[in-house]
């Protein structure tokens, strides 16, 4: 009998186990390298900050990303800056005075600040700054919300007096923001502002390397005194659960992330701490009042009743969030829910107000939904279809991307929107350009209403607390009864803190501001 | 052997291809909705007023209709000169210059990587068919083909975390030259990522070829003549076989330049990819355009590598 | 009579199907003197080509030898382990095959292919090189030294023969077996393919075994012929003796079906009736008996073996004077 005649080797067999052998150990030798091993949070060596995105352009009057706001409001000062809770301080002016008539701000400015670049900060650079926001060639977005500046006078070096059309008590906090930061006079002038960031900061610009890293060292001039971190890194890892990785190995020191299923995989660890932020921004449902049966003011009562906020809130995050009403400025926190015609959830009140409307048998609505941009969207939106088919409204949900779905919502090209807007510190400056009349987003807004629009030009008329609380008090009451939105919650923000990291505290506007203390 | 009026004619036609991939993303890209402007602002965007909007138009370069751009960028490439980022300012050149290293790095390590083991483990399962360790090959390679690779790599990324408290990234990229064990250390572990859907595809082709070539009749006459398995495997089946294998290759290798983003994301490599879909997600043209061509000028040369490859493997292909 | 360079005894060759074994050679019996070439002649399906690669060693995976023995110069083959039997292919049995297109290596030299078989039993880089310049010129092929470093497909079909021809001989072997070599040529090629094999195994005395269906070329190459049907062989005799005076119907039935000069025109060829049987269903007996004219009862139980009939051996039990009509034999060629 003949043997087969044999075809294949022991030699290959042999040389697939060398080939695996050899990445193995080379695999090995890399995870071992002196340069894979980790950065310690002690004083000398870099802060890294791992967050998802990249900063986006040098220039904080355009900076609306909130990386780029982030790198750069650490860089910058403003005239004023605000508490983590909402109270204004000084930070480039010390002391601030409004005429009685509401029309003058008064500033007294710092003294001794200098820029990073060596040069003296003076008043100059204040109105050079103001005049530039307001110049429309530079598109800056806060101009908006510094319209009301008539004129900026520099009396001397440490004055600058605002004069305005009307009074506005919006306007400090408009001037907190990083979109108003303060630049040299010198820069704008000379045409160089974006092109290496020169401000009065707790840090200075040393390098990026886009879609890499962004730089920064701490200026030890600063008149806040000298962080205690010599250099401070933002490092791009676009992947969320890379940052988690990343933070179990101490390779960074703070992870900054979104989604709150990542984050329920952070569970506890010796290497870092998960510290939860609620955020100003607010999930909400937006309806477009302007169409069909969402002009009856019952129905969109109906819709808003019949939607249990806890419910989406526990199915798009988990629960890491609270249920808030339109109002999420820290320092005016009122019910959620007072001026709702029930309680919230309440499916039977809803159905027969619906009912009373004319509408039993329900109606549907096209929903547009934004991917990509944010994690809960698609959760949100569906749990919101779930619980609107109860009383027969039926969301025919259309997912876009960013680019559509910014130019759909600009022109309410919708019947309703699952939307996260972005909140502030005062009240006027939330709801003030979608609701007073002439408001730059009276579409996207859903209806006119005199009353809110009177209320809110109220608040905004006087820095009298007691009336502005009162007043914006009303505002909340009357959005929820009106209820041209549904609001549901904020959401958490995430931050992974490295063990070894001392005195960092989170704010509800995403800044790192306290990074100038920490170490 | 290097035959240069064929040689001439591929590079007319590559021109050809080039100028075609050019107009086309142009057109494309500005038919997809939203703009530099709506990307990097928003919502906040509906607070522009008009005379705002076309300041910042005119910065970007997007006031002028489509067909002024397109000459306009087609004699920017025609110097050398791709643009400036709308989103960074710097230059496309530049960022492109930057992320290149990265991907190549990726696709030919990943590229060899997988080979390598592709045809190994292919010729294991081919020259015994139908035996285990054909099976356990086949099935090994389904595997690695139905895993998605950003499944894989971030099972790779948290594993090596959570087991061996370590992350391979360390800031800025080390290229090569710097570095070997730093380079390495960013860069072995998404190319071994990537090199299983690699291996697996090699492996079957191989595994194919040579089960077919194993039956081919100059391989019969090649035992007639009483040569040893070996050297029937190595100068008959095997050497016959590398032309599908170096086709399948370059295709692969092809999809890997523009295919690497999901690892670059997940691995945090400043590669093409990530630029490419960065700047594709900002509307940032210029970044786009720039980064897009030098794709497709890497495309074509590669596919011309595997026509001249072609030519030296096989002789009859020298005919024309 | 001397022994027979090469003698196939009881050869019987089975390829593994998914329903069992089949055989396909049941029992082939052989021989070939040194210089003198036999032909093995049958229709497709016969086992012809499965004879020539069980000779060789060839056969493909699935197929293997199950019992039986292959001797050259009282060598059994068959019993060799592979790498001994690895020595004796090439250098000792060399084999041409069917088809020139596909039996060259496209994408290696001819020169290289030649030297290769050489090279792979002990002969050195030069030695190689030169024994094949030689043998290509032998093989009647121009310009042998320029000849080395071309690619098969830059030569013709009929060039390409002589070069599986000349692989063949080039280590001198004893035996060649030629399987249909000019079955892909056209005829003109065929005839100088025929005459280069008689010339060269006149000149080196080596015997051949070549395999063909077609009594044309067995005519005028064969010294003996073996005829073979369903995995046996049928007939063997002296080629004269078998066109003039076939001892078995099936070799009566071929040699009827061969047009002549003298056949009228466009009359239909005689042919034998029936089909050719299938391996996996043989009937008891002779496996030509449910075609044969000449049929006899003992015929379907019994198989017959080759029995001596005047010279010639042939496996059935009707002498050619029990046959029901008398057989023109074919005369006047060879």
């Amino acid at each position: 009998m003949t043997p087969p005649t044999p075809r294949g080797g022991v030699r290959f067999r042999t040389g697939a186990v060398a080939l695996t052998a050899t990445v193995t150990v080379a695999a090995g030798l890399a995870a071992c390298s002196p340069s894979g091993s980790q950065n310690s949070s002690s004083g000398g060596s870099t802060f890294v900050v791992a967050r998802t995105g990249d900063i986006d352009k040098l220039d904080p009057h355009l900076a609306t990303a909130f990386q780029t706001q982030q790198t750069l409001g650490l860089v910058y000062s403003t005239l004023v800056k605000t508490s983590p809770t909402g109270q204004i301080q000084p930070d480039l002016a010390t002391k601030w005075t409004t005429s009685s008539d509401g029309k003058t701000l008064d500033f007294t400015l710092r003294s001794g600040v200098t820029w990073q670049d060596g040069s003296p900060f003076t008043s100059k650079d204040v109105k050079a700054s103001i005049e530039r926001i307001l110049d429309q060639k530079t598109g800056a977005v806060s101009r908006s919300n510094l319209v009301a500046i008539k004129k900026v006078d520099a009396p001397d070096d440490t004055s600058v007096v605002l004069h305005l059309s009307q009074p506005s008590a919006s306007l400090l906090y408009s001037l907190t923001t990083v979109n108003s930061s303060i630049e040299s006079a010198k820069d704008i002038s000379a045409g160089t502002v974006g092109k290496k960031p020169n401000g009065t900061g707790a840090f200075a610009w040393n390098a990026w390397n886009p879609g890499q890293q962004v730089v920064l060292t701490g200026n030890a001039k600063y008149f806040g005194g000298a962080p205690k971190i010599k250099k401070l890194e933002f490092r791009v890892i676009p992947d969320e659960s890379s940052i988690l990785s990343g933070m179990k190995a101490s390779a960074f020191q703070l992870g900054l992330i979104s989604d709150p299923g990542v984050a329920r995989q952070a569970g506890k660890a010796d290497a870092y701490s998960l510290v939860k932020q609620p955020a100003l921004a607010y999930h909400v449902l937006m309806l477009n009042g302007r169409k069909g049966p969402l002009k009856n003011q019952q129905v969109r009562q109906a819709i808003s009743c019949a939607v249990d906020r806890n419910q989406v809130m526990q199915t798009a995050a988990y629960g890491d969030g609270t249920v808030t009403g339109p109002i999420t400025s820290p320092a005016f926190a009122y019910s959620p829910t007072d001026g709702l015609p029930c309680t919230p959830g309440d499916t039977a009140k809803a159905k027969s107000m619906l009912a009373a409307a004319g509408y039993a048998q329900g109606f549907s609505l096209t929903t547009i939904v934004e991917t990509g941009e944010y994690a809960t969207a698609g959760a949100e939106a569906q749990n919101l279809q779930s619980q609107l088919a109860k009383i027969g409204v039926k969301l025919t949900l259309k997912q876009l991307s960013t680019g559509p779905y910014v130019s759909a919502w600009l022109d309410a090209d919708y019947d309703a929107a699952v939307a996260l807007n972005g909140g502030s510190y005062d009240p006027f400056l939330m709801y003030g350009r979608y609701f007073t009349s002439g408001g730059s987003l009276a579409k996207p807004a859903g209806l006119n209403s005199s009353t809110l629009a009177d209320l809110l030009t109220q608040g905004n008329a006087t820095s009298d607390d007691g009336k502005r609380q009162g007043t914006f008090r009303n505002l909340q009451k009357e959005l929820l009864t009106e209820s041209p939105w549904v609001w549901t919650f904020r959401s958490d923000d995430y931050y992974l803190v490295g063990s070894n990291v001392h005195g960092f505290t989170p704010r509800p506007d995403e800044l790192l501001s306290s990074l100038t203390a920490t170490s | 052997m290097l035959n240069w009026r064929w040689l001439g004619a591929r590079a007319l036609g590559a021109l050809i291809t080039l100028l075609g991939v050019t107009v086309v993303v142009f057109v494309v890209l500005r038919t997809i909705p939203g703009d530099a402007i709506t990307a990097s602002l928003g919502i906040e965007s509906g607070t522009l007023t008009p005379a705002q909007r076309a300041s910042l138009e005119h910065f970007y370069g997007i006031d002028r209709p489509w067909f002024a751009q397109l000459w306009a960028w087609i004699s920017g490439v025609a110097h050398g000169d791709l643009g400036l980022s709308l989103t960074n300012g710097k230059s496309v050149t530049s960022l492109v210059a930057s992320s290149l290293p990265v991907t190549v790095e990726l696709a030919v390590l990943s590229a060899l990587i997988g080979t390598a083991f592709g045809v190994v483990l292919g010729v294991l399962a081919g020259s015994r068919p139908g035996r285990a360790s054909d099976s356990l090959t086949q099935g090994a390679s389904l595997v690695g083909l139905a895993i998605p690779e950003f499944v894989l790599g971030t099972a790779v990324v948290t594993i090596l975390a959570e087991a061996f408290h370590y992350f391979p990234d360390t800031g800025t990229f080390v290229p090569l030259t710097r570095s070997v064990s730093g380079n390495m250390s960013q860069i072995l572990y998404p190319s071994l990522v990537l090199a299983v859907a690699f291996a697996a595809n090699v492996m079957r082709t191989t595994r194919s070829e040579y089960v077919e070539m194993a039956d081919a009749d100059y391989v019969r006459t090649a035992r007639g003549k009483g040569l040893s398995p070996g050297r029937v495997r190595r100068s008959h089946i095997l050497r016959n076989a590398t032309i599908p294998i170096v086709t399948l290759t370059g295709i692969q290798f092809g999809y890997l330049l523009g295919g690497t983003v999901i690892i670059e994301q997940i691995f945090a490599l400043p590669g093409m990819g990530r630029l490419l879909f960065t700047a594709i997600s900002n509307r940032d043209y210029p970044v786009v355009q720039g980064t897009v061509l030098v794709i497709a000028v890497l495309f074509v040369l590669v596919n011309l590598l595997v026509d001249l490859l072609y030519r030296m493997i096989d002789p009859r292909t020298r005919a024309s | 009579m001397s022994e027979p360079i090469l003698a196939v005894r009881g050869l019987h060759t089975a390829i593994r199907t998914p329903s069992g074994p089949l055989e396909i050679l049941r029992g082939v019996d052989l021989e070939v003197d040194r210089g003198e070439t036999l032909a093995v002649v049958g229709e497709s399906g016969s086992g012809k080509s499965f004879t020539a690669l069980s000779i060789a060693g060839l056969l493909p995976a699935g197929a293997e030898v199950t019992s039986g023995q292959v001797l050259l110069e009282g060598r059994d083959l068959v019993a060799l382990r592979e790498p001994e039997r690895r020595t004796v292919r090439g250098a000792e049995v060399g084999m041409v095959y069917q088809d020139p297109m596909t039996s060259l290596n496209p994408m290696m030299r001819i020169g290289r292919q030649v030297t290769e078989g050489l090279q792979a039993h002990g002969w050195s880089k030069d030695a190689a090189r030169d024994r094949a310049v030689t043998v290509l010129g032998e093989v009647g092929l121009p310009s042998p030294q320029a000849l080395m470093r071309l690619y098969p497909h830059q030569l013709s079909g009929g060039m390409r023969q002589r070069v599986l021809i000349a692989c063949a001989i080039a280590p001198r072997p004893k035996v060649l077996i030629a399987d249909e070599p000019t079955t892909a040529l056209d005829v003109t090629i065929q005839q100088q393919i025929i005459q280069l094999v008689a010339r060269l195994r006149d000149e080196y005395g080596i015997a051949v075994v070549w395999i063909t269906h077609d009594l044309g070329v067995v005519a005028r190459i064969a010294d003996r012929v073996a005829v073979v049907y369903a995995g046996r062989v049928t007939e063997l005799a002296r080629t004269r003796s078998l066109f003039a005076t076939p001892h078995h119907p099936y070799t009566d039935g071929l040699l009827r079906s061969l047009p002549t000069p003298g056949d009228p025109h466009q009359a239909p060829l005689p042919q034998i009736g029936g089909s050719p049987v299938a391996l996996s269903a043989l009937p008891p007996g002779c496996p030509f008996a449910p075609r044969c004219a000449h049929r006899q009862d003992r015929c379907d139980t019994e198989e017959p073996p080759l029995i001596d009939r005047a010279g010639s051996r042939a496996a059935c039990w009707v002498p050619r004077e029990d046959w029901h009509a008398p057989s023109a034999g074919v005369t006047g060629r060879a």
